[in-house]
């Protein structure tokens, strides 16, 4: 699709609508994958994907509308509707669109080439046929994929900027599947295609599935526990918003105000890098057009500072940090735990006895933003002595985030983003969780 | 929306490249969002959802395109690699034509969301959050929104099929915070049909906002949940997530026809107990997961999932019906034109049961009374399902006592419904979104009050 044309067409309907302002972002997109069970190929997708949205200042207030029709009629009607939206809002923009940042941090990415249909199905079929041939307790139910995927995002402002940012991806995953007698256990890995090979994948995940076979439950109790850079990750994530200030606005983080206070353990550093090596995709700016940079969220235990887009940082005297997401919305560009400098194996030294967790489950529901608490379905391992030794499964962890970043007692030194995602961490020791089980 | 003439020219192309079905599912669906915040109508957007999806299968092996270029160029571009995947060519395909099929309508709507001013929904969204500030002054905040959706869709197929559906639906979600200076806890309410703006005759913006409030200040005077093994009373309306999560995607063909699922092979066999007999029913008139048809273009049936705790059927759909040799029971969904469809559930509930309510309550003599539940989720594979607490109180002695907070259920599917061993009498549906590999789709969980004799749960103290 021309966006010139779309350009044009959202300009001039915005003149006609007596709009002062605009803001329009185009996403176009591919992605391809292919999925294997048992022996053969079970799925093969391809899917274009387009989809555009429209902010309007009218009367000095927004509207929204969004599309996924990218015609330049289709882009003229969405200025119409977000005018009519922006009439129904009760409070009137803080600020006003923005005009550009100075400069814009342009990460080098490693070119990606999307690989064909053919080669997709290849690799996926190499992909589980090593999975089946690591073990013969690998059932069928086993699958494995590969997707790739490439984006170009444009956002233009009516204050005058046009920016635009491509990525690309390529990644692969394998859901092992392995019984034992009556006892089936799975394990799901993924990873971007150049950090893994398949040898490794499908290892990783055949052999994590076999480890688990075997759980128990464990004894109710207080523990210290660790937890393994997956399910940390996904705490942090869950939890990110209550270093937004939106959340601080609205009273509904209990951070609210605590900029410069001591809120964490001394040795817990948490930081928002845009440009993290370990991360993929380093989109130069924010929501509002504003260039995304690096700073410390918690430093040594102390809450330096929440992270803004232009309207809260009016309201609250502050600076913006480039962290506006859809709307008036604040995310995180690449939030993460810095890392400690103890080896895995000395974590677990550390620990001693304890549990080491690799599963948390029903983060969606279970975990409470607002006041911090938590209980969430786990498994892992049980440590003795410094050493994993019987997997266990069907317990909870509750505690209270608020609580646990205080009580973290050691880091391990390696951070790991999710595949594609914004947020990581390393391996990180709590002490004394409420664990529930038999 | 492309015409009749077009699908049937798109599943031409694709049939010659060697496909045995062929399927094509073009969607425009328009979801209007009001948010409020912080005592304001902070945003009203609206989003237009549009763009075809071409499906087809040789054997089991199925093959996928979306696009949202709606141009006579893209929509060949997206059969054609629908074609080239299925990488035969076939000259001479076998004859179809689309003849169109009009389905009754289990979901009338009075009054179309679409044509009441955005001003005038605003206002209904307003006085429900204002409700939950009047309720309490330790109600920090509240944050509601009111959703319209509109989702109309047409699905052709090689066997001639062509019909479609319009499903609107309509719903309230008002939040609310309750602080004394150092702690924050939450309530919410959120119900939901498929019906129009009507909705709010029946179930008022005040009640929401009331019952947002009234549960957040429970939460603010809760204690710590015990944790540890159990007796619990679940009460009814979301508290059917338990059924939902421990044993309902258990049953969805998804992940039973590959083997994946502690339900696989147990047709006819007590999975649970007597007690216990659970529906999986899309006919609902104007109930939230109700459908004319399904994604495939079924036309929308009720299925008995587990008959006096015998378990009598699976949720299909049409790539799971090949695989598992049995017909389908019109349980295809997806979120839009950009999923493929799989099978899934619509209202599902456990139905009343011989127990009198009160008789349940006195029966635990040390428990948990979980009033409202919150979401789950589970690995049908395991069977290892968990699901939150929003509302929970003590019971000792047979008597519901103090407030708890922060605790979760967790526990195997296959055991948990064992251990359902009594079921009241006061049915009630409660609105969810579901997710899976189709994506987020709109369904009911229900249930009496059920005693759960054991179950596992996980609290801070």
């Amino acid at each position: 699709m021309n966006n010139t044309e779309i350009k044009k067409a959202v300009a001039e309907a915005a003149l006609a609508c007596g709009a002062e302002g605009y803001e329009l972002n185009i996403e176009a997109g591919v992605s391809a994958g292919a999925e294997a069970l048992k022996d053969e190929i079970s799925s093969v997708t391809y899917n274009r994907t387009g989809a555009m949205s429209v902010r309007c200042v009218k009367n000095g207030k927004s509207g929204y509308a969004s599309s996924e029709l990218v015609t330049p009629e289709a882009a003229a009607e969405l200025v119409y509707r977000a005018c009519e939206n922006a009439s129904v809002v009760d409070d009137p923009d803080e600020v006003p669109l923005f005009e550009g940042s100075k400069e814009y941090t342009i990460i080098e990415e490693e070119a990606v080439v999307l690989p064909s249909a053919e080669e997709l199905i290849k690799h996926t079929l190499d992909l589980q046929k090593k999975a089946y041939a690591l073990s013969d307790k690998v059932i069928d139910g086993t699958q494995s994929f590969t997707s790739c995927a490439s984006e170009e995002h444009t956002f233009i402002n009516s204050a005058g900027i046009d920016l635009s940012y491509e990525s690309a991806i390529v990644y692969h995953g394998v859901v092992a599947a392995v019984k034992d007698g009556d006892e089936g256990e799975e394990d799901y890995e993924v990873s971007l295609i150049n950090k893994k090979t398949s040898d490794e994948l499908a290892k990783e995940a055949v052999e994590t599935a076999l480890s688990k076979l075997g759980a128990q439950s464990v004894d109710s109790g207080k523990y210290n526990i660790i937890m393994d850079k997956g399910t940390m990750r996904s705490v942090l994530g869950v939890y990110s918003s209550v270093f937004s200030a939106r959340s601080a606005f609205l009273k509904t983080t209990l951070l609210a105000g605590k900029e410069g206070e001591k809120v964490a353990s001394d040795i817990l550093t948490i930081t928002d890098d845009p440009f993290h090596p370990a991360k993929f995709g380093h989109c130069p700016f924010d929501a509002e057009g504003v260039a995304v940079y690096k700073k410390n969220v918690i430093e040594n235990g102390v809450l330096k500072t929440l992270l803004y887009n232009r309207m809260y940082a009016k309201i609250f005297g502050k600076e913006t940090t480039g962290n506006a997401s859809s709307a008036k919305n604040i995310s995180p560009k690449g939030l993460y735990i810095e890392a400690g400098d103890l080896t895995s194996d000395e974590l677990l030294a550390k620990l001693d006895n304890g549990i080491y967790i690799t599963e948390l489950k029903g983060l969606h529901a279970g975990a409470n933003t607002q006041s911090g608490d938590f209980s969430l379905e786990a498994a892992g391992f049980l440590v003795e002595n410094g050493k994993k030794t019987k997997p266990v499964k069907n317990f909870t962890i509750a505690d209270n985030f608020f609580e646990i970043i205080k009580k973290v007692a050691a880091l391990s030194n390696e951070v790991e983003f999710a595949t594609g995602g914004n947020i990581g961490s390393p391996e990180v020791m709590f002490t004394d969780i409420s664990v529930s089980g038999k | 929306m492309i015409d009749k003439k077009t699908m049937s020219d798109l599943i031409a192309i694709v049939l010659r490249g060697g496909a045995d079905f062929v399927e094509v599912f073009a969607e425009h669906s328009k979801n209007d969002v009001i948010t409020y915040s912080n005592k304001k109508i902070e945003n009203v957007a609206d989003t237009v959802v549009s763009g075809v999806g071409i499906r087809a299968f040789l054997g089991v092996r199925t093959f996928f395109a979306c696009t949202t270029d709606l141009t006579p160029s893209g929509l060949k571009e997206c059969a054609l690699r629908v074609a080239q995947a299925v990488g035969g060519h076939v000259d001479n395909i076998p004859e179809f034509y689309l003849a169109e099929r009009i389905n009754p309508n289990i979901n009338p709507i009075k009054v179309l969301p679409s044509d009441v001013p955005a001003k005038v929904r605003a206002e209904l969204l307003r006085s429900g959050c204002v409700k939950a500030y009047d309720y309490d002054s330790k109600i920090i905040q509240v944050a509601g929104n009111l959703i319209s959706y509109d989702k109309q869709f047409v699905v052709a197929n090689s066997e001639g099929l062509y019909t479609g559906d319009r499903q609107v639906r309509t719903r309230m979600f008002i939040q609310a915070v309750a602080s004394d200076g150092s702690v924050n806890q939450v309530g919410s309410c959120s119900p939901g049909r498929s019906m129009g703006i009507e909705l709010f005759d029946m179930i008022t913006p005040d009640y929401i906002g009331n019952e947002a409030a009234r549960q957040a200040m429970v939460n603010l005077s809760a204690v710590p949940c015990p944790s540890g093994k159990m007796a619990v009373a679940i009460e009814n309306g979301f508290g059917g997530v338990i059924f939902h999560e421990a044993c309902g995607h258990s049953l969805e063909a998804t992940s039973v026809a590959i083997g994946m699922s502690q339900m696989a092979g147990k047709l006819g066999q007590q999975i649970a107990n007597p007690k216990v007999t659970a529906i999986d029913d899309g006919t609902i008139p104007n109930a939230w997961g109700s459908c004319n048809i399904d994604d495939e273009g079924n036309p929308m049936i009720r299925r008995v999932l587990i008959k006096d705790g015998i378990l009598n059927s699976y949720m299909i759909d049409r790539l799971g019906s090949l695989r598992m040799g049995m017909p389908h029971t019109a349980s295809g969904r997806r979120q839009s034109y950009a999923y493929e469809t799989t099978s899934r559930m619509t209202n599902t509930f456990i139905d009343n049961g011989p127990d009198k309510n009160e008789d349940i309550i006195a029966s635990i003599d040390n428990g948990i009374y979980c009033k409202a539940m919150g979401g789950g989720s589970v690995n049908p594979f395991t069977g290892a399902f968990n699901f939150a607490v929003n509302e929970g109180y003590i019971i000792r002695n047979g008597k519901i006592c103090e407030p708890v907070r922060g605790a979760s259920l967790i526990g195997t599917g296959s055991e948990v419904i064992q251990k359902i061993d009594m079921v009241g009498q006061n049915l009630e549906t409660a609105q969810g979104m579901c997710g899976s590999s189709s994506g987020s789709v709109p369904t009911d969980v229900g249930q009496p009050l059920i005693r759960v004799s054991d179950i596992t749960v996980g609290g801070q103290a």
